[in-house]
């Protein structure tokens, strides 16, 4: 049976633009043989029944986000692919804790440097996510991450990154400079000149930001190659994965590139080499998604396979989709968020999440297809009414009853 | 100030009936064009007629200006009144202020009292009494401590990364255990956080709606889909990690007294254990209870420093 692996499609030189798809890219490579899995840049949670990405097929089964495939992977194989097998108890325990330090502290700096900074958004990340999404996605799929991006990293404070709000904030402002004499004014601030102040005045927090990353990792590296011992553990692949993005995209705001650079050369000389190992040279976007020939020569390092082309329902599907989830009350209502309470086995376990959550989706989709249905039907003879093609039976007034006074109103002529 | 004028009045008027032999012309020195007449003058004199008590402050005003006092969420009752907090961040910073010896009295309160909108926060003993004091919001009480005298605390090595495994993985299975999971918020979270604000039925659902969105919204910023499974298979990994850590130490990283790392632990420890508190679904407590390391360092801390 061969593993497949959907991750978010290329960018940056990179073979996924997302860090727990890199980290799962790198883990799969390390710890599996190269025609043991196949590498499908499909870039839509939406077609695997999990929305989620990565995610793992096997056969019928599939698991989603690094963690579990992980885990998976171990458990399926009773322990023969598992990269920190050999580790002892201690580093099991630090292996844990340093991979949600990466998670939780490497997630949010990620964010502010490919989508809340705008112009990073606008002139890099915006372009790479277009490159690998197809109609309709690319147009609404950008705009999901950035939101969810911000959502993520809002405790750091840093939101002024963001020009649009604080275009919002300066919209204000101009209600009352319009009282203002001409001569009086101050010049107007362009966009630039609004960043760079901007950017200065948070260098200070991202400066502790990011050093509250990376001295800790440093601090746990200590001059080896690896984490703990001679060997990768799935903690190393998740610091390449994570240092990889903040290394390797070419930015206009590049604080984070620049901070690794010059404060943590030692750092970015491991990334580097380790990247290159792990993900071979830089990934050529049209062919891997299949724009363009040469995707079975020999040279590529990752077993890439192209992905299905959306079908026109498939298509009409992710239309309808993205027109139901920005609504305000029926899209939080439509999208499921919590997948329930329910009690499984070791292995089973996979399983029965995809079970549950497929069984929601069919649900939610029936609900939905009554409600749409009704509203069409109802819409549509709203108008035939109004048009005058469609009428109310009229009910057909008898005759009126008419009261007879029996024999005395015979004599005085009332019928 | 008028009581005085009106006695000094009152004596003229007496020396006035008392020597009538005086001339005229000083009696119209004394008693000038404006001064009341005499009739108006002894009504006047009765007052005031009843002197009350002084009101009482309102109640918001502070009542403890010398003491530092801790507002956090509580439960209510004179027995409990030194007790622990039964919210997580509150209780943190409780333990961690008394590991640091500084006297502390603590006051129920809730989110909406709060500067930053959420609790706890600290108000330090005032020297100067007419000077109102800044309160000390949570993010800033560690560097209020070392301003008070407290020692430092060193960074331990590999210390962000666990607590990161504390922030981050068994935070949000707590979120999921108290809120999201249905018995356990309608056991726990109700009685505590919405029971205790209103005894209006429509102010109590809407509190509730708000707290378990809250929760909902925290966890989807990290996961695409809330799986409770998976979040308490991942605390339990956590616990796992951190009873390693702690190995047979009394706390952790060897030191020997405890410090923000323990507090931090013991927030969640504490209340996963807590027998007072009637979980329905307790998934976590025996997951926790599987530790024994992290029991006893719960109770260690307990008794030293919450015994009631």
């Amino acid at each position: 049976m061969v593993l497949e692996l959907h991750i978010w499609g290329p960018a940056f030189d990179l073979p996924s633009i997302d860090a727990q798809c890199l980290a799962a890219v790198c883990y799969l490579r390390t710890c599996l043989p190269s025609d043991g899995w196949s590498l499908i840049p499909s870039s839509d949670p939406t077609r695997t029944p999990l929305g989620e990405l990565p995610a793992l097929r096997d056969g019928g089964t599939w698991v989603a986000g690094f963690n579990n495939i992980v885990a998976y992977l171990r458990d399926i194989s009773n322990g023969e692919w598992d990269l920190d097998k050999d580790l002892d108890e201690n580093q099991r325990a630090d292996r844990a804790a340093l991979s949600s330090f990466l998670d939780s502290r490497g997630q949010p700096l990620l964010d502010l440097s490919l989508y809340v900074s705008s112009d990073n958004y606008l002139n890099s990340t915006r372009q790479a996510l277009g490159a690998i999404l197809s109609w309709p996605s690319s147009w609404t799929i950008p705009h999901q991450l950035r939101a969810k991006a911000k959502k993520r990293s809002e405790h750091l404070g840093l939101g002024s990154l963001d020009v649009d709000t604080a275009q919002e904030d300066k919209g204000e402002d101009a209600v009352l400079t319009a009282h203002i004499p001409k001569s009086l004014r101050k010049p107007k601030q362009t966009v630039s000149g609004l960043l760079g102040r901007n950017v200065q005045k948070n260098k200070f927090r991202l400066d502790g930001i990011t050093s509250d990353f990376f001295e800790p990792l440093l601090e746990a590296l200590e001059d080896e190659d690896c984490f703990f011992g001679e060997e990768d553990s799935s903690a190393d692949c998740l610091a390449i994965a994570y240092l990889a993005l903040m290394q390797n995209p070419e930015l206009p705001q590049g604080w984070l590139k620049d901070t690794l650079r010059n404060k943590y050369p030692k750092m970015n000389h491991w990334n580097r080499t380790r990247v290159e190992e792990a993900f071979g040279p830089s990934v050529d976007v049209d062919m891997v998604l299949g724009r363009k020939d040469g995707l079975t020569s020999e040279k590529l390092v990752l077993p890439w396979r192209i992905p299905e082309k959306r079908t026109l329902p498939q298509t009409l599907q992710a239309v309808l989709e993205s027109c139901i989830e920005p609504l305000p009350v029926l899209g939080s209502w439509y999208a499921i968020s919590d997948v329930g309470r329910e009690q499984s086995g070791n292995i089973d376990r996979y399983h029965t999440k995809q079970v549950r959550l497929a069984r929601l989706h069919r649900r939610r989709e029936i609900y939905f297809q009554v409600l749409a249905s009704t509203c069409a039907v109802t819409g549509l003879a709203g108008w035939m009414l109004y048009k005058g093609m469609l009428k109310f039976p009229h009910r057909v007034l008898g005759a009126p009853k008419s009261r007879s006074f029996g024999q005395a109103g015979a004599l005085f002529g009332l019928m | 100030m008028n009581d005085n004028d009106c006695g000094t009045d009152d004596t003229d008027s007496l020396k006035t009936t008392r020597n009538p032999n005086k001339t005229k012309a000083q009696e119209t020195l004394t008693r000038s064009w404006w001064s009341l007449p005499q009739p108006i003058r002894h009504i006047f004199d009765r007052f005031p007629l009843v002197t009350y008590p002084e009101n009482e402050l309102p109640q918001r005003a502070p009542r403890h200006q010398n003491e530092n006092v801790l507002y956090i969420f509580q439960k209510q009752g004179p027995q409990s009144r030194d007790g622990p907090s039964f919210n997580p961040s509150c209780l943190k910073w409780q333990a961690y202020l008394k590991f640091h010896g500084i006297p502390l009295r603590t006051r129920t309160s809730n989110n909406h009292a709060s500067p930053t909108g959420a609790l706890p926060f600290l108000l330090p003993a005032s020297q100067d009494p007419r000077k109102p004091v800044v309160p000390v919001p949570a993010n800033r009480i560690a560097r209020w401590v070392v301003s008070q005298g407290g020692k430092e605390e060193a960074v331990q090595i590999r210390q962000d990364a666990y607590t990161a495994l504390i922030d981050h993985v068994i935070r949000s299975a707590w979120l999921y255990y108290l809120y999201l999971d249905e018995d356990n918020f309608q056991a726990v979270a109700w009685p505590l956080y919405v029971a205790t604000t209103s005894t209006s039925y429509a102010i109590r659902a809407s509190l509730a709606h708000q707290l378990r969105h809250a929760a909902r919204e925290e966890l989807l910023k990290t996961n695409t889909v809330i799986d409770g499974q998976e979040l308490y298979r991942n605390a339990e990994a956590a616990f796992q990690a951190l009873s390693t850590l702690l190995g047979d130490n009394k706390f952790f990283f060897g030191q020997t007294t405890p410090g923000l790392f323990d507090a931090s632990l013991f927030a969640y420890t504490q209340i996963i254990l807590d027998e007072n508190l009637g979980w329905k679904q307790p998934t976590l407590k025996f997951a926790l209870q599987a530790h024994g390391n992290l029991v006893r360092h719960r109770a260690r801390l307990m008794s030293g420093f919450f015994s009631a």
